[in-house]
């Protein structure tokens, strides 16, 4: 192999073909390549077998089949550890991080070598000597927790480096970032690879990859469509190699707009976080009739806080919130009901579905006294017809109807709770990052979804950490900056003036 | 949205037999594991088991004794089977069914002005209340402050025990008899016999008419079985869907402690005719087994109460006849609840093939 | 008056104290790590009185302790391993499968021990050594503290310095640092490289040793005979005790030392001859507090982020 050696090629992945769980093929005979010092950006949509060809470089995964050579040796893991040890590390789009742990011990956490004994002062200090000389620098004695998204990946980065990787694998970066901490991030990674690293991005923004990368490969559907260099590449082409000939995207619908009166009233709303922190320091915010207010922000500005107070998970310090002229207190998840809301959680599983029981129950588990009579016994037929209503909205695929929930994909899964949540016909919607983890069809579907519920006159709060996808939709953007409404701007403000105000506040 | 090639099952029915199959392979499996400890005790296991199908359902008298068995066991399983679902652990049923017991035997003997038609419902409605009411402090804790009910209603079994057992030995002690137990019941207290010669009671017929039906009904077709697995498989996205989970929590332990205490008063009008503090061998403790091994299902738990009566009193006459060791039940027991686990796990496995997926 | 307080504190209420917070310092300590790992064991009581058990046939039938305690650690170590087949390998529910270990171990040793002795239930069979009581040399011949403190079993003596090592392990040491990652998020232990289950298995092995151990020391140390169910609930009340303590050694040595005492206090009670207190409500006494404890310390508990929860690798 030091033919591939002499090429430059420090990664080599041949033939890689995947099969989940001897069910789901992920992946189909793909290949990749590495050259040292380059940055080479994995591009596809979501499912399209991205994270896993990068789980499985970096040892998570093992392939089903195919051969993976690392500087010129095969090799095979069964571990990331194996992988570390050829010098591999990957930072996952959820970062690796344990939040009860300080800096230090989750960036020891990554080293094999580390001592029986530790003494937590000197190590903080190692630490710290290595941030500075790698220009990376952290407070050691940090509780992870008290990190912001940003300096949560500074971590991340530092602890890949700490453990002596030499070939970075980062899937979608950028996702949980705003603009100026994209930049800066960018430049870390330029940095890096100037000093002899080499980096995978991997991502499904367009933008993007032509911004940073050296060459770039194209997933499609656990298929690879292509590499190019950055020079024979162009927005357009990618976005085809992307998606595929023949797959129309349908056009966003038209932005017919009733304005009507303020529906939910915010006031003073203080929340405290789980660690007595005050996340929510005096939100006020109103939303009206027929509108979508995109409540955008970067990860950890309160807006989960914010969220879950408005759903009845979490309890209020301070403030009011008033719902169509009247108070409402003590607000507990079953009330939203009654109130005639709905909810998409962002964690589906946790908040969203029963795993255990059906696809059908799951579907009608809002609506149960509609499929009952008055003795509260279930009618199987309307059971079964309610749930093919649900089912058909966004069109779940399901082995059955009596298979359980927990045997469907994730995309499977948020489009049972989508279809659910909008079969409701609510007044309120909060919606928290409704379409993540679905393909460009379903996602403009849901976004179609959310429009003609608007055109109906009722209140959507969108919350979502893709920017883009805000943009699109609301008629109004409140940005969340430290708990703290920083500003409300129209979709048609300049994007950099919103990006400034998530990343640093009100101004002026 | 249908499963591959030509199947003439549906899945609901597909996966029913797969829990039948496992739950089967877990009672062989204990009977296998019983059948080399039969051996190494130097007796012909054919032999023992032939006396096994003998004595619990080889004649009438032994079909009619095993469901006399089955009957407390089948009660506490069918209330434990309720909590079960919403996946709250009362471990205590053992003594919310000595209370229930205890109310039975003291009461039986206050009540005898009034009618027994009237005096014998009432009695065994009190008992049940008994059961209930032991439980009533861990279904709050849990409710309100999230304490941990596996520990409060284990703790709560024990001062149940010690406090019948003072209560048997002191204030309520037949004051003429030597073991400590309420006096005997005058035969007016008593659950009437109905098949005449043997000592099938009419309380045999509360789990199997009464409550039988009621659990088919409520956990198999009604919004309320539905509410409690929610409650069981994701109390969050329960509260969205419209549940209290506090009145859920609170009404199935609560009604887990009255089945336990109902079986206790059945215990007594119906076989015992007094308190004692052995009425029971444990029957809170085969609950549980029988809940798992039913798969909280309100006909499984029936169909195991009485396979779980047939094997205990199976065990008994193999004891008499074929120099078995006494307790032979209680190992059977440990052996099934074991192999419930592992069918569990088989389920789990094979279930997931059973559906298949769709990419 | 100074006879009540004789009865509340003396050195002989010391020692017994001493003496009964053995076994639950044994089994706590393992279980406190099993906990810290992500793992909810409740069969540590099924494994304590397996121990009990086969640690008094062994020594019964050897006229051995040491024999009696390997076998206990044999049986202790095989349930355990089988506990963390079905949960850790098979991801089987936590909760349930340490229950139905706990049911198993009262059916299996009220079996056994009725098969070996069949007459015994009327005589119980009783060892003829027990677990030696080790003074040691100069310090237990301290006035008060000697007899209270240095004159118990070489297990106690360990059982007591178990908890400091317990606590230095937990936050001074790298094993300590990966046992806390894989407890908070298994998820994320094994992208960073850990081996979750690996360090489950052997966390859970380490505990069937202690368990075993603490269940020895009911039978073969506190008596010489073994009584259906001799646990007695405790197992569930180390548990407890780890829960009630958030998952700090030295807390629960605290919680130990307490419900030790209240148990101490018990079986005084009743040595006592004291009639106003039926013997009952001595004995209630233990269950009372842990009742009580848990209704007022025991209140929206947070332990390790996933403590319970199944964990199956993805392949």
């Amino acid at each position: 192999m030091t033919e591939q050696l002499s090429a430059g090629l420090i990664v080599s992945m041949q033939g890689i073909t995947k099969v989940y769980e001897g069910q789901v093929l992920a992946l189909e005979d793909v290949d990749f390549d590495l050259r040292k010092g380059e940055i080479h950006v994995l591009l596809g949509e979501n499912g399209a077998g991205k994270s896993t060809l990068m789980k499985i470089l970096a040892g998570a995964l093992k392939p089903t089949e195919g051969r993976i050579f690392v500087k010129g040796r095969e090799v095979s893991f069964s571990s990331p550890r194996d992988a570390y040890r050829e010098g591999i590390g990957m930072v996952h789009q959820h970062f690796t991080l344990i939040p009860s742990l300080n800096v230090a011990e989750n960036i020891l956490l990554g080293d094999e070598k580390m001592d029986f004994l530790l003494h937590m002062p000197k190590i903080a200090d190692t630490v710290m000597k290595f941030a500075d000389r790698v220009n990376l620098s952290v407070d050691a004695r940090t509780p992870l927790h008290t990190l912001s998204v940003g300096e949560k990946q500074r971590v991340e980065i530092l602890k890949l480096l700490y453990r002596g990787a030499d070939i970075m694998i980062f899937d979608e970066p950028t996702s949980v970032l705003g603009g100026l901490e994209v930049e800066s991030f960018f430049e870390t990674l330029r940095s890096l690879t100037a000093q002899g690293s080499s980096a995978i991005l991997v991502t499904h923004k367009i933008s993007e990859a032509m911004n940073i990368a050296d060459r770039l490969t194209v997933l499609r559907k656990g298929k690879k469509i292509a590499t190019l260099t950055k020079d024979e590449a162009d927005e357009r082409k990618l976005v085809e190699l992307m998606i595929g000939p023949g797959e129309v995207i349908p056009p966003p619908p038209s932005a017919e707009r009733k304005t009507g009166s303020v529906v939910l009233k915010i006031r003073g709303l203080q929340v405290f976080d789980d660690l007595g922190n005050l996340a929510v320091r005096g939100v006020n915010l109103d939303l009206f009739e027929g509108e979508i207010l995109g409540l955008a922000g970067v990860e950890g500005n309160g807006q989960e806080e914010l969220v879950e107070t408005l759903v009845g998970l979490r309890k209020a310090h301070g403030g009011t919130i008033e719902y169509q002229g009247a108070r409402i207190r003590n607000l507990k998840p079953r009330d939203l009901l009654d109130l005639g809301w709905a909810y998409i959680p962002a964690d589906r599983l946790g908040r969203g579905v029963a795993p255990e029981l059906d696809v059908m129950l799951n579907c009608c588990m809002k609506k149960l006294d509609e499929v009952a009579d008055k003795f509260k016994l279930i009618n199987q037929r309307n059971l079964s017809e309610l749930a093919k209503k649900v089912i058909s909205m966004l069109g779940v695929k399901a082995p059955s109807q009596k298979a359980p929930v927990k045997y469907l994909s994730g995309g499977n899964i948020q489009k049972l709770i989508v279809g659910r949540e909008a079969h409701l016909n609510p007044k309120l919607l909060i919606a928290e990052q409704p379409t993540a983890g679905l393909d460009v069809k379903t996602t403009n579907l849901t976004h179609s979804i959310l429009l003609e519920m608007r055109n109906r006159g009722a209140s959507v709060l969108l919350v979502s950490t893709n920017l883009d996808e805000i943009l699109k939709l609301s008629d109004r953007i409140a940005v969340i900056y430290k708990g703290e409404i920083a500003g409300i701007f129209s979709p048609k403000d300049d994007v950099g003036l919103i990006g400034t105000c998530m990343l640093r506040g009100k101004q002026g | 949205m249908h499963a591959k090639g030509k199947t003439r099952l549906s899945l609901r029915q597909k996966l029913l037999l797969l829990r039948l199959g496992t739950a089967f392979i877990a009672i062989v499996a204990a009977l296998l594991i019983a059948s080399i400890l039969i051996v190494s005790a130097g007796a012909n296991p054919l032999s023992a088991f032939y006396h096994m199908y003998v004595g619990s359902i080889g004649s009438f008298p032994a079909l009619v004794e095993t469901l006399v068995r089955a009957t407390p066991i089948m009660l506490v399983s069918q209330g434990l089977a309720v909590a079960f679902r919403a996946r709250l652990w009362n471990i205590g049923a053992e003594g919310q069914l000595l209370i229930g017991g205890t109310v039975a035997g003291a009461l039986g003997l206050y009540l005898h002005a009034l009618p027994q038609p009237l005096a014998v419902p009432l009695i065994l409605l009190a008992s049940g209340l008994g059961g209930a009411v032991w439980i009533v402090i861990p279904a709050l804790l849990r409710a309100y402050y999230e304490v941990n009910e596996i520990f409060t209603t284990l703790m709560s079994y024990y001062i149940a025990l010690y406090f019948v057992s003072f209560l048997l030995s002191g204030p309520l002690r037949d004051p003429v008899g030597l073991f400590p137990e309420t006096t005997t019941l005058p035969k007016e207290m008593m659950l009437p016999i109905i098949i005449k010669e043997t000592r099938f009671h009419a309380g045999i017929l509360i789990p199997l008419m009464i409550f039988g039906p009621l659990l088919y009904m409520v956990i198999g077709r009604s919004t309320v079985g539905v509410k409690l697995s929610m409650v069981g498989c994701n109390p969050t996205a329960a509260q969205y869907a419209g549940v209290d989970l506090k009145r859920v929590t609170v009404f199935s332990l609560l009604f887990s402690g009255f089945l336990a205490g109902l079986a206790g008063g059945v215990e007594v009008l119906g076989i015992q005719s007094k308190m004692r503090l052995d009425i029971s061998p444990g029957y809170g403790f085969t609950g549980i087994v029988v809940a798992l091994l039913g798969y909280m299902d309100p006909i499984g738990v029936m169909v195991a109460s009485m396979i779980m009566g047939g094997l205990i009193n199976g065990s008994t006459t193999m004891h008499r006849l074929d120099r078995v060791p006494v307790g032979m039940a209680f190992m059977i027991q440990a052996m099934v609840v074991i192999f419930v686990m592992v069918g569990y796990l088989l389920y789990d496995r094979f279930s997931r093939k059973v559906v298949g997926r769709v990419e | 008056m100074s006879e009540f307080i004789d009865l509340l504190i003396s050195v002989g209420i010391a020692s017994a104290m001493i003496r009964l917070m053995t076994p639950l310092l044994l089994a706590g300590v393992g279980e406190l790590f099993v906990q810290k790992s992500g793992v909810l064991n409740l069969g540590v009581e099924g494994i304590m009185l397996f121990g009990a058990f086969f640690a008094f046939i062994g020594t019964f039938f050897t006229g051995n302790v040491g024999y009696g305690l390997a076998l206990a650690i044999v049986v202790g170590v095989a349930i355990n391993l089988l506990f963390a087949f079905l949960t850790v390998s098979m991801a089987v529910d936590q909760v349930v499968t340490g229950l139905a270990i706990n049911i198993a171990a009262i059916g299996t040793t009220s079996y056994l021990y009725r098969a070996t002795f069949p007459y015994a239930t009327a005589i119980p069979a009783k060892t003829e050594t027990i677990i030696e009581v080790e003074p040691i040399p100069f310090l237990s011949s301290i006035p008060y503290i000697g007899p209270a403190l240095f004159s118990h079993t070489v297990f106690t003596y360990a059982a007591l310095l178990l908890v400091p090592v317990a606590a230095f392990m937990i936050s001074r040491t790298s094993w300590g640092l990966r046992v806390k990652a894989i407890g908070e998020d298994p998820h994320v232990a094994d992208l960073l490289g850990l081996n979750v289950v690996r360090t489950r298995y052997f966390i859970l092995i380490m505990e069937g040793v202690l368990a075993a151990l603490a269940g020895s020391m009911l039978s073969i140390s506190q008596y010489n005979m073994f009584l259906d169910n001799m646990t007695q609930g405790r197992g569930y009340i180390v548990v407890a005790l780890i829960i009630l303590g958030r998952w700090s050694p030295i807390n629960f040595l605290a919680g130990s030392l307490f419900f030790a005492y209240i148990d101490a206090l018990q079986l005084r009670i009743q040595a006592a001859g004291i009639t106003i207190i039926p013997y009952q409500f001595a004995l209630m006494l233990p269950y009372l507090a842990s009742f009580a404890a848990l209704a007022l310390v025991g209140r929206r508990v947070k332990g390790p982020a996933s403590l319970a929860k199944p964990y199956k690798k993805v392949k």
